[in-house]
């Protein structure tokens, strides 16, 4: 697009054969004349004025021009200039327009290789949509090829007569295609695919097959079977070698690389976009409202401050979703793996791609904070890997299944790949020994394991309304509970203390999850638990007014939203479950023993109704115990420490090591 | 002396019979032309009854180097050591050449004045599995260099100059590390550095599948090995 001047005018879009564009006016130049010219030929004009709207650099005025007399299966050259009432030129812009575009866009969208294109023509991460809009309104006028089949050159070389100069040669193409004269390149012709595969006789969108499926099936398509001359050496040969099957039933089943998808372009793509900078990648499986999921937004902070943010990508790798943003800062370098590797990718398809995406850009470390996909890298690919980079990780806790039977991430990956990690970081001290007791590890395996607690957020330390006021002033007991309706945090516990205690109120914040009983409270069923649903900051849930944060859970790390409880100086509940007890403890808050006692629960969040005074204290002595231990530094130079000193690389000639 | 055909031996026993055999039938049509060519069999912790009829069958004709490295790279570049010829033509001890194999790709290559290794336009796999594969050209459009790094788009029964392979020797494969793919990663090196793989028409190799030993291929395949084609395993980590 040619522009004298971009600020004063835009053209937005041409669509069905409409061109609408922006052009601003001034003080200076309250009167402008707007020129449309199509070919070279003048062939529409329109003044706009400052009476016809509010002159404003915030607010060009919009106009629109019905494109006519374009040649419609060819390129137009639209240009639109700007000038002032006295005729000088004040800003133009021009682009390319062929109105069968638009008519081919779906066949156009059915060859179209986005991994290829992007990997060929564009300088992005790849996105099918953007990818597309950039091929119809720019790479289609420049000749840029949609997939590897077709060839603008090939098809301009050989069908001059047909396109001329300014036809579009994939346009002729797809008009024709079913008329099956015309190859789409060197290597695709849909006579010699119909020919070697009569079943698609029928078909007409022969190349949009090729691309999407026939390549992949190894059908042929350019070449219909064999020579003679070949045929009657295999005939030789099988005289030496009688095993050899004669090849008559198979000479037009010929399988022939390549077979595209757009996995295959992906690590080229990530790397002429990011290049040779990178340091540091950490995967996650998505960012949703979990704890796990914000561990892995600080390590991606830890790994940034150490490295810087250019240096580190964050691949969300399962599933494309990212609901909480704002716990990455904006600088920071994502990938979307299973965009960047196409609809439809297999769980396998997106660990090779990661594997060769790992390959191309060689960071100096990978770190994984509960990624299926890393963890399976892991495990396939962990004995290469770890002989060239560093592999971290960060678990949490056992999970259980419905026969209280050890599942999750731990048993499934730590005992396999343990061999492969530089260390395992978990967020808190008990999971070591039940590790130890249980697998037995090697000392050198041991020596991999450290805990490293989770920072919390830099929060005030808040009062809460308190107990000696009598009921009258400060009406009913309020407890606040906020998680996850999980079946790990035992949401039917929660439901049988709030009934056990009439007389109080249970304010209630969460995310839907796998325990039923989630529903009901959603739904309000429950007389004395108020469902408040999601919040997105601590500022939201007016601390203040609570008496006590409940927690409740069958099996756990130590949950970031205890740590930061505790860290406002709130009064906690909770179970002694997983690290809890190296977290709520006599001294910091109001552990209770067994994680399914109704009773202990009542009883315990009696005892913080009535005991303000060591509730203050047991509050001050939590707040000390989050500052010392749950810090950021702490957590920064302990990631900073377990990388160790930088590692020199020197490059080894490039020849056999086996001399 | 224009060919040195390497014929990388193991245990094959009668099995390399018709690989000789089709190797002295390429060297007879190649000699039409005016083509010299050498037969040079490594024979790497092989075996009395392959030795014996790769004996019988060179007489004096050929050079029979006796190897114990275990590894078929080592094996190559042992070859690539003693050969004479300006060219080498690399074959495995079970498998076979077609007729015009030597001639065309010597021809093809005396024409190019860059550096190029050739490779037939098609396999003819027999044994186990039965199916023809086509090469690909690397100066066709369908050659597409990021699917190299996933699948190996050509054998290892290739054609070059000595001086190629000398200058890119193939790497020792490491198969309790994870590394194998020896030719793998000799394509893929090769082609970083501005070699051309090129696909000589209207020739063929015929590859057994499925041998009563498993060929190193075969057991490079039930472990997960890679090929060593990242420059991250071609460095060395100092502490």
């Amino acid at each position: 697009m040619k522009k004298i001047n971009s600020k004063l005018l835009t053209i937005s879009e041409i669509e069905s054969s409409v061109l609408y564009g922006k052009a601003e006016i001034s003080e200076t130049n309250p009167t402008l004349k707007i020129e449309l010219h199509v070919n070279g030929k003048l062939t529409k004009s329109l003044i706009v004025n400052s009476t016809d709207s509010e002159p404003s650099d915030l607010n060009p005025t919009s106009f629109e021009f019905e494109l006519t007399d374009l040649e419609v299966w060819l390129t137009n050259e639209i240009e639109i200039r700007v000038e002032s009432d006295d005729n000088d030129v004040l800003a133009s812009a021009s682009v390319q327009y062929c109105p069968k575009i638009e008519e081919f866009s779906d066949q156009l969208r059915n060859i179209f290789d986005t991994g290829y294109y992007v990997s060929r023509f564009m300088h992005s991460l790849p996105n099918t949509e953007i990818a597309f809009e950039h091929y119809l309104t720019r790479g289609i006028y420049q000749d840029a090829n949609p997939n590897i089949w077709f060839s603008n050159r090939y098809f301009r070389e050989h069908y001059c007569d047909l396109i001329g100069k300014r036809a579009i040669p994939i346009l002729v193409y797809l008009d024709r295609e079913s008329q099956r004269k015309y190859s789409a390149s060197e290597i695709f012709s849909p006579k010699h695919y119909v020919e070697a595969n009569p079943d698609l006789a029928g078909i007409h969108a022969l190349l949009a097959h090729y691309v999407q499926h026939g390549h992949n099936e190894g059908r042929n398509c350019s070449q219909v079977e064999l020579q003679e001359e070949l045929i009657s050496e295999v005939g030789n040969l099988i005289e030496i070698e009688p095993l050899i099957e004669p090849i008559e039933s198979n000479r037009t089943r010929i399988v022939k690389y390549p077979f595209l998808k757009q996995s295959i372009f992906a690590p080229s793509i990530a790397k002429k976009y990011f290049g040779s900078e990178i340091k540091a990648i950490v995967c996650t499986p998505f960012i949703s409202v979990g704890g796990a999921d914000l561990v892995s937004t600080y390590v991606l902070k830890a790994l940034q401050k150490k490295y810087s943010e250019s240096n580190v990508i964050f691949i969300v790798t399962d599933q494309s979703r990212i609901e909480r943003p704002d716990w990455i800062s904006s600088g920071s370098e994502i990938i979307d793996l299973p965009q960047l590797c196409g609809d439809g990718s297999s769980a396998n398809a997106r660990m090779d791609t990661l594997y060769h995406v790992i390959g191309e850009l060689n960071p100096e470390l990978i770190f994984n904070v509960n990624s299926h996909v890393a963890w399976d890298l892991y495990r396939k690919f962990g004995k290469q890997l770890s002989s060239a980079i560093d592999l971290y990780a960060y678990l949490f806790c056992f999970d259980f299944n419905q026969h209280n039977k050890r599942v999750g991430y731990i048993p499934a990956y730590l005992p396999t790949c343990i061999g492969y990690l530089k260390k395992v970081f978990f967020d808190n001290k008990q999971i070591l020994d039940e590790l130890r007791t249980l697998y037995g590890f090697s000392s050198s395996n041991l020596e991999r394991l450290q805990t490293l607690y989770i920072p919390s957020e830099d929060l005030d330390s808040i009062s809460t309304i308190h107990r000696s006021l009598p009921e009258s002033e400060r009406g009913k007991r309020k407890v606040l509970w906020a998680g996850r309706f999980a079946k790990q945090k035992r949401v039917d516990i929660l439901i049988r203390i709030s009934q056990a205690m009439p007389d109080v109120q249970f304010d209630v914040y969460g995310t839907e999850g796998n325990a039923e009983e989630g529903r009901g409270i959603v739904e309000n069923n429950y007389a004395n638990i108020n469902y408040k649903g999601t919040f997105s900051s601590y500022n939201d849930l007016a601390i203040h007014e609570y008496d006590a944060y409940l927690y409740t859970s069958q099996w756990d790390g130590i949950p970031s939203i205890l740590i930061n409880m505790m860290r406002m100086g709130v009064p906690i509940c909770a179970p002694e479950v997983g690290g809890i007890p190296e977290l709520v403890f006599k001294d910091t808050g109001w552990p209770v023993k067994k994680y399914d006692d109704v009773q202990e629960f009542e009883t315990t969040l009696r005892r913080i109704f009535s005991s303000r005074e060591i509730g203050k204290q047991k509050s001050r002595l939590g707040i000390k115990h989050v500052k010392a231990r749950h810090q950021w530094d702490l957590f920064n130079e302990t990631i900073a420490t377990a990388l160790g000193e930088k590692v020199q690389i020197s490059d080894i000639a490039i020849a056999s090591n086996a001399r | 002396m224009n060919i040195t055909c390497v014929i990388t031996a193991h245990r094959e026993q009668h099995l390399i019979y018709p690989t000789l055999k089709s190797v002295f039938r390429a060297v007879e049509y190649a000699k039409k032309f005016g083509i010299t060519s050498e037969i040079l069999v490594t024979l790497d912790n092989s075996d009395t009854v392959t030795r014996e009829i790769v004996e019988r069958e060179l007489l004096s004709t050929g050079v029979i180097e006796s190897i114990s490295y275990g590894d078929l790279a080592l094996s190559r570049n042992h070859a690539v050591k003693q050969a004479k010829g300006t060219y080498l033509a690399f074959l495995d001890g079970d498998d076979l050449w077609g007729e015009n194999w030597l001639a065309n790709a010597f021809f093809l290559s005396e024409s190019r004045e860059d550096e190029i290794v050739c490779h037939p336009q098609y396999c003819i796999y027999f044994g186990q599995t039965q199916y023809i594969f086509e090469h690909v050209d690397m100066e066709s459009p369908q050659f597409v260099r990021e699917f190299l790094n996933n699948t190996n788009y050509w054998t290892a029964l290739s054609f070059g100059k000595k001086s190629t392979y000398e200058k890119f020797s193939y790497k020792k494969n490491e198969i309790d590390k994870g590394f194998g793919y020896e030719d793998w990663t000799w394509n893929v090196e090769t082609v970083e550095q501005g070699i051309i793989h090129k696909i000589i028409p209207g020739t063929m190799h015929a590859i057994r599948r499925g041998k009563t030993d498993p060929s190193l291929l075969d057991k490079t395949n039930m472990r997960t090995t890679v090929p060593r084609i990242y420059p991250m395993y071609c460095q060395t980590r100092v502490a």
